[in-house]
């Protein structure tokens, strides 16, 4: 890929959403990400589909996006959207005045909610604190970060766009002030190469900073951290968010079949080397029961961080992490810094990526003097597969499988099911805790991919395996065997691709404080030690 | 949510549970314990559509719950969906039935001779059993037109024992119950016969909760005051001991007081061979034994293995002079009750059996004893061999004359 | 003696648990082995490595582990699950990921897996095994045997076994059943092995050769094959390890060891500073086995240390992980070390036992 008009940097998201939304307009663009899809905020957070109720108190404009948003991802992204509905609890002791005027606030931004007693909410949520005060739905929602992301990129290709993961840009080519390309490395093959461009789009993320310094920009991105709690099984049917000013640990999201407790605020240098201290783990925990009391009781299966990327204009530069607004913005670069067909976005949240990506391609469409507005409200990004489908894979699946498989393939599960019935070994089961099939392993190894796999973990981003209980320590050695015997990796390349996993995987479990993970852990370490004996070459002693 | 017996949390997908599960090996396609117990509950608290027909392919036989270290409680788990499963048609119908076995002994026992003579005469057997799903190769168990009731209680003794006989002595063997109240007399016990009402066990594994639960109260009630009285529960079927010890024991609290006199019941409640084991131990057992030269071969149930009392039985035969005593060691018997009496159950049954009959067969006893009817049931139709419960044997060396 | 009275009852069945059983078993005691569920080393290959054991800081002198290495060849030979090496032996095992470990002792069936003295081994997957992917354990073997500079060649093959129709995909588990269960199916087995084992000296397979077999069944396998074979433990449920197990318990059982497993230990009673026994968690209500002595080998993870009553009492032995931290790579030596002491000590009633 030599040449294209569009540059994007970033493959979160917003750079995803980006891509989607110039494939649409026609404009060719070319996605560029250093590691795989998600690895930044987007991959790290709570996979909240906000109803806008956490902003609706102190930032009204932000609450109306999101409301708005909301409603549009559950139409064009419907098969990644889990739509379960949200709550927001007046926790006693909290301050009513706060409660009082969010449901105002909800009236007034369009935000449809109910009153529900403390009975009513306790019959939907028998796990809330008993003596609640009261509480409101919302129509917040979980969506599959992964597979939003994946699902804005695949379907960008599709009409002709192009990514690479594990591509990091290492420079932006300029002719004076002008930009006329990037340079890049191929993390797999250590490989220069560069692309012709007219438009670079920085949407980096937490390293804006840095990607602009290659062009000589400055971009003040102030990268916040927030740890969030992941938790072995479900603990609550819907969202629950607590109905005070927005502080930690104040949101309990249903993530699949965990549950994700968040998350907190802290200031760090850059997006990287992230790590989360002991103390904020206790202080998450001890807020979270305050919440939702049997938490306390409950096995913490991981521990995960990400930066937000706060964008902090001089004029708020003292503010703290959550002062700072959570709306975004569009850097020109041409008219603020003179660097012709350069742009940066930063700031934003989740949820109002699709705004994003429209204010970005508006403006790029602008510079480019094309005039083609922005349809990636009403065009979905993925379909549902249809009735036909769903039952022919009764035939062959569990129906638990069908409905995790459906939400996570769209109607590409008509693919997956074709695929069992000319070969029915390929139902059989690999992840247990997620049930993956062997056939949409296939499916996201094979060559029909359009966005191919590179390491196992990437295979867990596409499909959750390796999301529950065991981390990864059992369905990991069969997703590696799978990717080997689909001739993506040699035999040496698969082993350090396992190692590799199981050692990440290992690190987010390695924080949970107390005993109950351990016990885990302490099974996956007998394998290494013994059925796959990692770690070790042997040095033959030609005795024996 | 009522976790605290479920212990869903302490599962680490070790699979020690799939490795001790009979179903598992015999029949691939089984799901096994670990997918259908654990692994379907995280589903469930998904929210995601997780019914499956598979749960109906458990046999009830805690294998699993043995076998896992970290104190999963799997078969519950598994249990929990298989109250939850929809089933329609002629299965719902047959499972309906079975699920009520004090109903079908009731309405048995009053025609019992039409009854035995309808299920042993071949073209009404088979009609019966295609109808019903029910395997055609079994033959059904004999209803005796004598049930044990009430009635046959003694009221002498020094101490007090309540008698749970369960549906199979009550309707099937009622002579062999009586010969248990005998025993007990014997030893100084008076003996009261609780009212007929299930154990709540076959309700249960065929996933008519409700009606499990009706069991529970019924039986609570009547239970109650005798053991408030000073009265030890007595079974002498294996499951029903193992439904009033361990399901009793952990019902959710409703804050109506059942699950705490339900718990008070399970904390009474005595196997036979456990009882008259501890006697022995005492020295208060009467060991007026007649030799009985026999060579027996000895199958532990499942739900005796569940109760954790060890093999009371094989330590009390061996007091008998004469008697030649072995365990065969198998996994399970493979009928786990109702389960294999049916029609799309029935292969599984036998081929989880087989080690069993085979272990059995090469050790060439004079006959079998098992303290499980329904094991009785299985050994009897995969060897041919005489099966007894081991109280017969014990009563017939104590030469009662009546 | 009375139903639930034992001279000794040890908590745990790991290889911590079933040494110290079965030496004490040995010593002529009434034992009774109660655990909550199989110990760990069903899910892994259950080798042995000893060497520097010494400079861990576990303070085990040669002279007893030589005494407890030797006492567990012997059990495990009698048990019908023989183990093969020595204290002053070093052997590679091959593993699922195609590596290879170096350890002191191993299973019989894995100690032939090491690659000097053969020189064309066939790794054998079975079809619809997805789990074990033949090419892949011969390939990585290859390479490590390339790296030692030794000559091997592996090869992978696959062979296809007696399937139902509706059965798409098969597990080692089941495979393992079958293999008790079916004699046509190891005549299969057989059949489809006999061909490999012309031109090779070694093959590898998974773990399937039966959950119940003993050595003698294995060896009669490997005679009509005409091949030595290497069973490799494969990821959890392994049939190996179950087999392990198995062959244990049996062996304990006979030798009259009263063995129940599924209940967890509630506490330890105590009475002064003497234990009396345990009650287990049995259903209904707890059961009480009255002991002598009793050992803990209860793991890594048991809460039963933190009673200082425990801890302190004369009669109550520890061995095995539960006692404290060893270089990973040792805590199978010193499972079966601490056991085998525990076991023989507490035949001398009245003694305490050394912890490190």
């Amino acid at each position: 890929m030599k040449k294209t008009q569009v540059v994007i940097i970033g493959g979160g998201v917003t750079g995803a959403g980006i891509l989607w939304d110039l494939s649409l307009r026609g404009i060719h663009a070319v996605l560029l990400e250093k590691k795989d899809l998600a690895n930044g905020a987007t991959g790290r957070c709570h996979g909240l589909l906000h109803s806008g109720g956490r902003y609706v108190v102190k930032d009204a404009e932000a609450a109306k996006e999101c409301i708005s948003e909301n409603l549009i991802l559950k139409k064009i992204a419907a098969p990644c959207v889990h739509d379960i509905g949200g709550m927001f609890v007046h926790v006693r002791g909290d301050d009513p005045q706060y409660v009082e005027q969010w449901a105002d606030g909800c009236k007034r931004v369009g935000i449809p909610t109910e009153e529900l007693s403390r009975d009513q909410a306790l019959n939907l949520e028998p796990n809330l604190p008993p003596d609640i005060v009261k509480a409101y739905t919302c129509p917040d929602g979980h969506i599959d970060v992964f597979q939003l992301t994946l699902a804005n990129i695949e379907s960008a290709v599709s009409r002709g766009a192009v990514f690479r993961a594990y591509s990091e840009v290492t420079g932006i080519e300029l002719d004076g002030k002008r930009v006329t390309g990037v340079r890049y490395r191929d993390s797999n093959t250590g490989e220069e190469d560069s692309i012709q461009c007219e438009i670079v789009i920085n949407a980096s993320g937490g390293w804006a900073q840095q990607v602009a310094a290659m062009a000589g920009v400055e971009v003040p991105v102030r990268c916040d951290r927030g740890a969030l709690l992941i938790f072995n099984h479900c603990l609550t049917k819907r969202v629950v968010n607590r109905c005070r000013k927005p502080g930690d640990a104040d949101i309990l999201v249903p993530c699949g079949p965990v549950c994700i407790l968040g998350t907190s605020s802290v200031t760090v240098p850059g997006p990287e080397g992230l790590t989360v201290p002991p103390e904020e783990v206790q202080k998450l925990l001890g807020l979270g029961v305050e919440l939702i009391p049997p938490l306390a009781e409950a096995r913490l299966l991981r521990i995960f961080t990400g930066a937000r990327p706060l964008y902090v204009p001089k004029s708020v530069a003292g503010a703290g992490g959550r002062e700072v607004s959570r709306n975004f913005a569009l850097l020109d670069h041409e008219s603020s810094d003179g660097i012709t067909g350069f742009m940066s976005i930063v700031g934003g949240k989740l949820t109002t990526y699709r705004l994003m990506g429209k204010a970005t391609a508006d403006l790029v469409c602008q510079k480019l003097q094309i005039n083609q507005a922005c349809i990636t409200d009403q065009v979905p990004l993925r379909d549902s597969a249809g009735a036909e489908v769903l039952k022919q894979a009764q035939k062959w699946m569990p129906a638990a499988a069908i409905e995790k498989a459906h939400r996570r393939l769209g109607s590409r599960l008509a693919m997956v099911v074709g695929a069992i019935e000319r070969d029915p070994k390929l139902a059989e089961i690999v992840c247990e805790c997620e049930l993956v099939t062997r056939s949409e392993l296939e499916l996201v190894l094979g060559s029909s991919a359009q966005v191919p796999v590179q390491t196992i973990g990437d295979i867990g981003r596409r499909t959750r395996l390796g999301f529950g209980p065991c981390q990864g320590t059992f369905c990991g050695y069969k997703a590696m065997l799978a990717g080997y015997q689909n001739h993506k990796w040699s035999g040496e390349r698969a082993s350090q691709l396992l190692e590799t996993y199981l050692d990440d995987r290992w690190k987010g479990q390695a924080w949970v404080p107390d005993g109950k993970q351990a016990e885990q852990l302490s099974l996956s370490q007998d394998l290494f030690d013994t059925s796959y004996n990692f770690h070790k070459r042997s040095e033959v002693s030609h005795a024996g | 949510m009522q976790d605290n017996n479920l212990k869903l949390d302490n599962c680490v997908k070790c699979s020690d549970c799939n490795a001790a599960c009979p179903v598992m090996q015999v029949y691939p396609a089984y799901p096994g314990p670990k997918a259908l117990g654990p692994d379907m509950e995280r589903f469930r608290r998904e929210g995601v559509e997780s019914d499956t027909e598979w749960v109906g392919y458990c046999m009830g036989c805690h294998r699993c719950d043995l076998a896992c270290p970290h104190s999963v409680n799997v078969s519950q788990l598994i249990a929990k969906g298989k109250a939850d499963h929809k089933k329609s048609g002629r299965l719902a119908l047959r499972d309906y039935w079975l699920a009520r076995p004090s109903l079908v002994g009731k309405l048995s026992s009053t025609s019992a001779v039409l009854t035995n003579a309808l299920t042993h005469f071949s073209p009404s057997h088979l009609a019966m059993s295609s109808l019903a799903h029910i395997a055609p190769h079994r033959s059904l168990p004999n209803y005796s037109g004598k049930p044990l009731r009430m009635e046959d209680g003694v009221t002498a003794g020094t101490r007090k024992a309540l008698f749970f006989p369960g549906c199979f002595i009550r309707y099937n063997r009622p002579s062999m119950g009586r010969q248990v109240i005998e025993l007990l007399h014997r030893n100084g016990f008076a003996v009261e016969v609780t009212p007929d009402v299930c154990c709540g066990m076959p309700a249960g594994a065929n996933g008519d909760a409700a009606e499990a639960m009706s069991c529970v109260k019924k039986n609570v009630a009547a239970m109650e005051g005798p053991v408030s009285a000073g009265a030890c529960i007595v079974t002498a079927c294996t499951s029903c001991g193992y439904a009033l010890k361990g399901d009793y024991d952990h019902l959710p609290s409703n804050g109506n007081g059942l699950a705490a006199a339900a718990k008070k019941i399970a904390g009474n409640t005595y196997d036979l061979g456990q009882l008259l084991v501890e006697l022995l131990d005492a020295g208060e057992l009467r060991t007026d034994f007649q030799p009985k030269p026999m060579k027996l071969a000895y199958h532990a149930p499942c739900h005796l293995k569940s109760q954790g009392i060890g093999r009371p039985w094989l330590r009390l035969l061996r007091a008998v002079p004469g008697i030649e005593i072995q365990e065969i060691k198998a996994d399970c018997c493979g009928m786990a009750g109702t389960y294999g009496l049916k029609a799309e159950k029935y292969q599984i049954s036998m081929d989880i059996g087989q080690q069993l009959f085979e272990g059995i067969k090469a050790y060439k006893p004079d006959a079998v004893v098992t303290e499980c009817g329904t094991c009785q049931m299985q050994i009897d139709h995969g060897t041919g061999l005489k099966v007894l419960h081991p109280a017969e044997v014990l009563y017939a060396a104590y030469q009662v004359r009546r | 003696m009375r139903g639930d009275e034992f001279d000794i009852l040890v908590i745990g069945e790991g290889l911590s648990g079933i040494t110290a059983a079965a030496a004490a078993c040995q010593q002529g005691s009434r034992v009774m082995l109660a655990s909550k569920g199989p110990g760990t080393f069903v899910l892994g290959t259950a080798c042995i490595d000893v060497s520097g054991l010494d400079a861990d800081a576990s303070g085990l002198g040669t002279n007893e582990v030589e005494k407890a290495i030797s006492f567990f060849l012997e059990l495990t030979a009698a048990a019908g699950c023989a183990y093969e090496g020595g204290i002053e032996e070093r052997r590679l095992v091959p593993t699922v990921m195609g590596t290879f470990a170096e350890v002191s002792l191993a299973p019989r069936s894995l100690w032939k897996g090491d690659p000097r003295g053969i020189s064309k081994a066939v790794v054998v997957g079975i079809e619809n095994v997805f789990a074990f992917d033949a090419n892949f354990v011969a390939e990585r073997l290859s390479v490590y045997c390339e790296d030692m500079g030794l000559l091997n060649s592996y090869r992978g093959v696959t062979v296809r076994l007696p399937q139902s129709q509706h059965q798409h995909w098969l597990t080692p588990l089941e495979i393992g059943s079958e293999v008790d269960r079916n004699a046509s199916f190891r005549e299969a087995l057989i059949a489809a092995l006999k061909p490999l084992a012309r031109n090779a000296d070694l093959l590898i397979l998974p773990g399937i050769l039966g959950l119940n077999s003993t050595d003698d069944d294995v060896g009669e396998l490997e005679d009509v094959i005409g091949c030595a074979i290497c069973e490799l433990p494969t990821v959890p449920p392994s049939v190996t390890g179950l087999r392990l197990l198995r062959r244990l318990e049996s062996y304990l059982a006979a030798k009259g060891t009263e063995i129940c497993t599924g209940f967890s230990v509630l506490k330890l009673c105590m009475k002064g500073d003497q234990c009396t026994g345990a009650m287990l968690e049995t259903p209904g209500k707890p059961r009480t086995i009255h002991a002598g002595s009793v050992i803990l080998a209860s793991g890594k993870f048991s809460h039963l240390l933190e009673d200082e009553a425990v801890v302190n009492a004369k009669n109550v032995l520890e061995c095995g992980s539960v006692v404290g931290k060893c270089e990973p790579r040792h805590g199978n030596a010193v499972a079966i070390v601490s056991g085998y002491q525990a076991g023989m000590l507490t035949n001398q009633r009245g003694v305490q036992y050394a912890r490190q």
